[in-house]
């Protein structure tokens, strides 16, 4: 069973989608009561995934750092000149992607009760959303790049469709903005990609003939099997406008992933995306998908150039900064709460910069908590703005007042998740920024500015919170339309059952954090010591 | 053995044949008589062909020319049923005047 | 031991127990949770009278973090007073709250208050400490926000907590520091390593101290605080919350090097002083009351800067019982008036006096702990703040700096003029209130009666002048080290009773019921004269804290302009660019290259379109041309070549 498990999680919702494809169109309860099952079943795949990780392993190097692993020729071309090229099946996780699997399959199984009252074609919503899970779930296993490229790419097709169709109002410019801007982002890692497999072998398999076999392992990339005189092969000394292009790749790569991220300042299409997307799309949206981006950060550019990456901790920890302060100031300059939600996550995004530059154990764990956390607060978030969203058809800040009286129990999620994401201590929100911090005045390589200005960010979290909190819910009752006052009931047992869970994990993870991270400490502590170690190897050569 | 005939007749009587084959062709606007234009050309190369056979121990060209005058009858034939098919459809033997081949 | 062991987490959860309890049970909340903290008010007692040695309790939060608490003497001795005074607040809310349909939420949230300030004086390592630190500001957040409905309350809450959050956002900083320097990260830790902190780490750690206790600059904090329900003053913000702040400083003053002892004492003395001259002229008795305990807490943080902790402790303790007193006594006062008229403002002293004879266990209450707060002789007040004035005085003496001593004495005498004005004002003069509508009932009564005795002398100490004579002392201090070496100074003990006695003295000749500014003290307006505003605005702290948040403000909405109009608009651009770039190349496409095609095209359709102009259709025509071509060919074949 372990063999295959994360196969079985990755592609049991595509199987399901064959299964959907063939109900008639009509039939909108099944198609949802499958879907939910199908996310059910991943869910509980993962949890004995968690649960059966080993997480005493103290790896050497990359090659057995990862378990689970899954190995399969895909594709298999000779190329003449170019040597032959490989692309495997290869699938494997350490515990920075057991974190996030955990973390996906729990958001999209309450992505799909929260998509429970939709009835705009629903089939082909479900379809669209299966094939997501799928997607997601592929990016955060896959050890090949080529296969993470499939996954990261094959992510963007049902996005598109689902903010593009079920959508608000403007959903047509915010699917293509969400579009373009993620292809962008996707192209460069493209170029990387292509640069990466030119300069690396599988040493493993270059006995069958003269010829070298490029890879695009993940693991034969972080493990440095480079060919001797490849394009980035470290120590090289190809120039690209004046820098070294190992630092060029990096930067690409960061760029690529800050997109996706999202960092300032190419976060515009998320407060957009967020706005028009559905409250279930929102969810994954704000869960997930930016969690790819921090990913891709952990697994691709700090994994592989280790050695761009210690001698740019300085602007990327800038960059930190800037979106934890520029993305709060902006988050609170918001009049719609959707809006202000999703500002608030390009702040918090900023931590997971902030945490990677900082180069230490403190800093990367607490980048990878921030994820898990992020994907539980925001989720909620983006759960309670639906909410009165269903209600009224409007989510404009300052047209509601006094919402306590007449949701209390609606009021009392809002101020839990609220304070758990401005980071009240004790929920789960404070532990990412707490160990960020540490992180960051902590570090060999940064300045304490960077990390004493970042501080100031939760500052700034708490006033735009609280307003919002005092304008909407405080206050006497009033909407702006007579006709909203009826429509203001309280939560439904659908949405408690949606944000009773998230409430429970997120002050579980805040009281004893070490629940999560215990068990993936060693990945952890092996992915900082290592990129640290590679670094010094590289920077040498 | 008749006195040998100076090959130059023949040649000038096929010759003749077929520019009026050739003529005939060009000028009449019946259809039958395209058909018997076409004849006339074939036989006079068949009777190039008959002719010139004699210094030929192979008697090739008498072959050819039995060939030819094989094609000849099924090629009228069916010429001359297709043209009977379209004068019954079209009232017409005039081939410019056949502009469509359906309907 | 194992009876402390058992009962230790029975303390710690019991608040958040009954405050469930009480808040799923609406009509009967306060009385339901009044057992739960009785009980709790039971164990901690048992936990004061068998406790020897600290109990460490610890366990890994984090790696490298650990979650931690210990039980030590001093602060068994606060969890009590926390228990107690909640219990008081708690009673005498039952009538207060009475017409209040939502006590249930009410009694949840000071569950939550207690649970959470027991957590913060049991909490071992700092960052325990700064979790439960947030979680106090947060009930307090809550309960200064407890009626949301009125947008002015839940704006006072949520200013209050902000002004907070700077100063936590400092104490977190501070936090990381000692972690990143590798100091000691708990406080049994940092008293046994004896290592000193650098002075920025300390500074830290005193900005945040002053955050929550108030202090120059955050104490516009504490005004605001009194937007919440009068009881829940008492409790969080006079008597148990606003020492946090001390209590850490407690904590840490032994590694704090000397000029972070510096700013303490500075930043105290000027607090309690700038805090005595604002409670001079206010209107509104709570207001009054806030400045008095901001200008109390600087006391304390005063004699912490001076070394005289031990002082300090013992005037948390005293002023938690006066001020307790004074503020439920207050409460009284204002349930009497909103009872009365609601239509007025309940808590404007212009509207009240006279109130001696309708309210007169209120009166005494009152009275008692005023003087208790101005510093007589035989009530609690007067020892503790013996011992700070004391502690002072010998710190100027030895650094030569009498800033600190000078402005302690100063606020003596503000303060028992304050105090002396407000209680002349509220319940002497002629009375207006001739309904006695509400002689306090024993809800009330008892509350007021227990915290007026606890301020007498004899339960802190039998010689009423003597403040070293704390029956705590010996089992507070005995493991913390050697006591300082204090003694009574006589000069000080006249000087301290001679400036009580003169500020009541003056305040009787202002404000006695038949003097001028009494009389048309209902008409005043608010004071027209420079110190006299500057009294009544507090030193104009809040113009300070608006131009600060006018200035964010600002900010904020530059970064939403740019966000928007340069970011977006930029993105945009590039839209707008691509797509007339897309269309530029579309037009170049269809006329330019396809036209390259359709030319060519055209070019041979002439050419076909001369030639089949001398072409004829006639198929025969056709045949004669191809007859021709053949002959000329032929020809060009036999002639030619």
């Amino acid at each position: 069973m372990t063999d295959s498990l994360l196969t079985l999680i990755i592609f049991f919702p595509l199987l399901v989608t064959v299964v959907i494809l063939f109900l008639p169109k009509d039939k909108d309860l099944l198609i949802k009561e499958i879907a939910l099952g199908a996310t059910a079943v991943q869910l509980i795949l993962s949890v004995i995934l968690f649960f059966s990780y080993d997480a005493a392993l103290q790896p050497e190097s990359w090659s057995n750092a990862f378990q689970f692993v899954e190995r399969a020729k895909w594709i298999s071309l000779y190329l003449g000149d170019y040597g032959w090229l490989q692309i495997d099946y290869f699938v494997g996780i350490d515990g920075i992607s057991l974190l996030m699997i955990c973390l996906s399959t729990f958001l999209l199984l309450v992505g799909v009760v929260a998509s429970w009252n939709l009835n705009k074609n629903v089939k082909g919503y479900f379809i669209l959303y299966l094939i997501l899970s799928t997607s997601v779930v592929g990016c955060f296993a896959a050890l090949d790049f080529f296969l993470f490229y499939v996954f990261f790419e094959f992510m963007l097709l049902p996005m598109f469709f689902l903010i593009g169709i079920w959508g608000g109002p403007r959903r047509g410019y915010a699917s293509i903005k969400f579009f373009i801007y993620t292809l962008v982002g996707s192209l460069f890692i493209l170029a990387v990609m292509i640069g990466l497999y030119l300069s690396v072998e599988d040493s493993s398999l270059t006995g069958q003939g003269q010829e070298v076999v490029h890879s695009f392992s993940l693991v034969n990339m972080m493990d440095g099997g480079y060919i001797t005189d490849g394009i980035l092969t470290p120590g090289t000394s190809i120039e690209f406008w004046g820098m070294n292009i190992r630092w060029v790749a990096f930067l690409l790569l960061m760029v690529g992933f800050a997109i996706k991220l999202p960092a300032v300042p190419v976060h515009t299409w998320l407060p957009d995306a967020h706005v028009e997307a559905p409250t279930a799309i929102s969810v994954l949206l704000a869960g997930l998908l930016l969690k790819i981006g921090g990913y891709g950060f952990f697994r691709i550019a700090y994994g592989i150039f280790p050695d761009a990456a210690v001698n740019l901790t300085y602007p990327i920890a800038i960059f930190g900064m800037i979106s934890i302060v520029y993305g709060g100031l902006t988050a609170m300059a918001q009049n719609d709460l959707k809006r202000m939600i999703a500002y608030s996550s390009v702040s918090h995004m900023g931590f997971i910069l902030l945490g990677l530059a900082s180069f230490n154990v403190q800093g990367a764990g607490g980048a990878l908590f921030q994820m898990v956390s992020h994907g539980f607060i925001s989720g909620a978030l983006f759960i309670l703005a639906g909410v009165i969203y269903d209600r009224t058809g409007d989510r404009g800040i300052a047209n509601f007042s006094g919402l306590a009286k007449a949701m209390p129990v609606f009021t009392g999620f809002v101020v839990i998740f609220f304070f758990a994401s401005l980071g009240l201590p004790g929920l789960s929100g404070f532990v990412g920024e707490f160990l960020v911090f540490l992180g960051a005045l902590g570090s060999d390589y940064l300045p304490k500015w960077i990390g004493i200005v970042s501080i100031s960010g939760i500052v700034i979290s708490a006033a735009y919170y609280l307003w919002a909190l005092q304008r909407m819910f405080f206050g006497k009752f009033w909407t702006r339309e007579k006709v909203w006052e009826q429509t203001m009931y309280d939560l439904t047992g659908r949405e408690l059952l949606l944000l009773i869970p998230l409430a429970i994990l997120v002050v579980l993870l805040g009281v004893a954090p070490n629940i999560i991270l215990g068990p993936v400490n060693n990945s952890i502590e092996f992915f900082v010591n290592q990129c640290f170690a590679q670094s010094q190897l590289y920077i040498a050569q | 053995m008749m006195e040998a005939i100076s090959p130059t007749y023949f040649v000038f009587l096929s010759l003749f044949i077929f520019c009026a084959g050739i003529a005939i062709i060009i000028i009449k606007r019946s259809a039958i008589f395209v058909l018997i234009g076409i004849e006339l050309m074939l036989n006079a190369a068949n009777l190039n062909l008959v002719y010139f056979s004699q210094y030929d121990p192979g008697m090739n060209g008498l072959m050819t020319s039995v060939f030819v005058v094989v094609l000849a009858a099924a090629e009228v034939a069916i010429a001359l049923a297709i043209l009977l098919n379209i004068f019954k459809h079209y009232k017409i033997t005039d081939p410019d005047e056949l502009t469509s081949l359906k309907n | 031991m194992t009876l402390i062991k058992t009962i230790w987490p029975l303390i710690f959860i019991l608040p958040l127990f009954s405050g469930i309890i009480g808040g799923l049970n609406s009509k009967q909340s306060l009385k339901l949770s009044n057992f739960g903290i009785g009980a709790g008010l039971l164990f901690s007692i048992i936990l004061v009278w068998l406790l020897d040695e600290p109990l460490i309790l610890e366990w890994k939060w984090l790696e490298g973090v650990s979650f931690g608490f210990s039980i030590d003497r001093l602060n068994a001795m606060l969890v009590l007073l926390v228990y107690l005074i909640t219990l008081l607040v708690q009673v005498f809310s039952i009538t207060y709250m009475e017409h209040d349909p939502d006590q249930g939420r009410y009694t949840a949230k000071l569950g939550f208050f207690a649970f959470s300030m027991v957590g913060l004086l049991m909490s071992n390592q700092l960052v325990t400490l700064f979790l439960f630190w947030e979680l106090v500001g947060m009930s307090s957040y809550l309960l200064i926000g407890f009626w949301y409905q009125e947008a002015a309350r839940s704006k006072a809450a949520r200013q209050a907590f902000m002004i907070n959050r700077v100063a936590d956002a400092f104490l977190l900083l501070g936090v990381i520091q000692v972690f990143n320097n590798g100091y000691a990260t708990s406080f049994t830790e940092i008293l046994s390593s004896g290592n000193q902190w650098d002075g920025f780490t300390g500074l830290c750690f005193i900005i945040g101290a002053f955050g929550k206790s108030a202090q120059f600059p955050f104490y516009g904090w504490l005004t605001k605080a009194m937007a919440g329900p009068t009881p829940v003053s008492a409790l969080i913000h006079a008597a148990t919350m606003v020492t946090a702040g001390v209590y850490l400083l407690v904590r840490i003053s032994p590694v704090l090097i000397e000029w972070n002892l510096q700013v303490i004492a500075i930043g105290g003395a000027v607090t309690a002083f700038m805090a005595a001259v604002a409670a001079l002229t206010q209107f509104d008795i709570k207001k009054v009351l806030a400045y008095s305990t901001i200008s109390q807490l600087g006391y304390m943080i005063l004699g912490i800067g001076v070394g005289a902790y031990q002082a300090s402790v013992f005037h948390l303790w005293t002023h938690a019982f006066f001020k307790a007193g004074l503020f439920l006594a207050a409460g009284s006062v204002i349930h009497y008036m909103h009872e009365l008229d609601s239509s007025k403002d309940a808590q404007d002293m212009r509207n009240m006096g006279g109130l001696q004879k309708i309210l007169p266990v209120t009166f005494y209450a009152f009275l008692i702990c005023g003087l208790a707060l101005s510093g007589l002789p035989f009530l609690s007040g007067f020892l503790s703040k013996e011992g700070i004035l004391t502690g002072s005085w010998l710190w100027g003496q030895s650094t030569g700096n009498y800033l600190v001593p000078v402005l302690a004495f100063c606020t003596a005498g503000l303060t028992a003029f304050y105090i002396g004005r407000q209680i002349l004002l509220v319940f002497f003069g002629s009375s207006s209130f001739t309904q006695k509508i509400i002689e306090p009932m024993l809800t009330i009564r008892v509350p007021l009666i227990f915290l007026a005795v606890s301020s007498l002398w004899f339960w802190n100490s039998l010689n009423p002048i003597n403040p070293l004579g704390w029956f705590w002392n010996s089992y507070l201090f005995a493991d913390l080290g050697a006591t300082s070496a204090q003694h009574s100074i006589l000069g000080v003990l006249i000087g301290s009773i001679g400036l009580s006695l003169a500020g009541l003295g003056v305040a009787y000749w202002l404000y006695r019921p038949e003097a001028e500014l009494t009389q048309n003290f209902k008409n005043s307006k608010e004071p027209a004269q420079l110190v006299g505003k500057i009294s009544f605005h507090g030193w104009y702290i809040e113009k300070f804290y608006d131009q600060i948040v006018l200035l964010f403000s600002k900010i904020v909405a530059g970064a939403g302009w740019f966000d928007k109009k340069v970011i977006d608009r930029f993105v945009d651009g590039m839209g707008v660019t691509g797509v007339v770039m897309a269309k530029v190349i579309g037009w170049f496409d269809q006329n330019i290259v396809d036209g390259l095609v359709n030319f060519m095209a055209s070019i041979s359709q002439l050419i076909g379109r001369f030639v089949t102009s001398f072409q004829s259709p006639k198929i025969q025509i056709q045949i004669g041309w191809l007859l021709l071509t053949l002959l000329v060919l032929l020809l060009w074949f036999q002639f030619l070549t």
